[in-house]
């Protein structure tokens, strides 16, 4: 059984305990996750631990939704992409608990988020992966793992379908299995 | 020190006082401005020669779509789309970081739902 669990956002979780250190971050995930998971406005899933009971310490969380990139002309693009809005996942927030800093947790979220924008991907179209970098300081953790910034010190960085492939799979269910996919 | 401001007025403003955004303004948001910035905000709307309340409604409306749309929709300007479309046409394989990242999900985490 794993340590860890990545949940849909919940009434089971303590959201009101929850500190990043990022004012907007904190306030977004207390206020407006919910509301926004039920009317489907975007998706926050958390990560706990595997036998937490509620209300669940949340130890890190992100936000995933759709986006629509429009540009015209795209310059270079290969086959050419069309004028029409084309769609994209976008991370728009995460954020790992303050005292939880540097355990691996962010990068364990943006490991899932990446799956799950994968998968989203292939069900449904997408031309990659947004992300919406807090600061400076995230946007060069985004950088270590591959995003690309749309242009120079660019807070929104970028990584396209192709790159969300491989790498070891993250596993389903209540209560994951051990098999890995290497 | 804070000095109070407020952003909208009751009642209908259809034939309303000159400056101010059409439509009738229903709902009041209260909120607090630092004195100084207080001062700058009727200095500007006096320059403009428009209500305080629609100064306000104005820039505020505008940032709000900013933010709203930053979030939904995506207009690249022409160099971030020659960016994009240079990744999509060669898209980078992952970092050895984000392969860690993933070997450390797979081993310790799994999705619930």
């Amino acid at each position: 059984m794993s340590t860890f669990a990545i949940e849909l956002l919940s009434a089971a979780h303590d959201r009101a305990g929850f500190r990043s250190g990022l004012e907007s971050v904190d306030r977004y995930f207390k206020e407006t996750a919910r509301g926004h998971l039920e009317k489907g406005v975007s998706i926050t899933r958390v990560l706990v631990q595997a036998d937490a009971s509620a209300p669940k310490p949340v130890l890190g969380y992100f936000t995933l939704s759709g986006i629509l990139v429009e540009a015209r002309p795209w310059p270079g693009a290969p086959k050419g992409l069309p004028k029409q809005p084309v769609p994209a996942v976008l991370l728009g927030r995460l954020a790992v608990a303050s005292d939880h800093h540097g355990k691996g947790i962010g990068s364990m979220l943006l490991a899932t988020a990446r799956q799950l924008a994968h998968e989203t991907i292939t069900r449904t179209g997408g031309i990659g992966l947004v992300v919406d970098a807090a600061h400076k300081q995230a946007a060069e953790f985004y950088s270590r793992f591959g995003f690309m910034p749309v242009e120079p010190g660019s807070l929104r960085l970028f990584l396209p379908a192709k790159s969300l492939e491989g790498g070891a799979g993250i596993p389903r269910g209540q209560r994951g299995s051990k098999r890995r996919c290497r | 020190m804070m000095q109070a401001a407020t952003m909208a007025t009751k009642g209908s403003t259809k034939k309303s006082k000159r400056g101010r955004p059409a439509g009738p303004a229903k709902k009041r948001i209260n909120t607090r401005f630092p004195e100084a910035l207080a001062e700058k905000i009727e200095y500007a709307a006096a320059l403009r020669g428009v209500a305080i309340a629609s100064f306000i409604q104005e820039a505020v409306a505008e940032r709000a779509d900013q933010v709203i749309e930053a979030e939904s929709r995506w207009q690249l300007t022409r160099d971030e789309a020659a960016a994009v479309a240079g990744l999509l046409a060669k898209p980078p394989k992952p970092t050895r970081k984000m392969l860690e990242a993933a070997k450390l999900a797979s081993r310790h985490v799994h999705i619930r739902d």
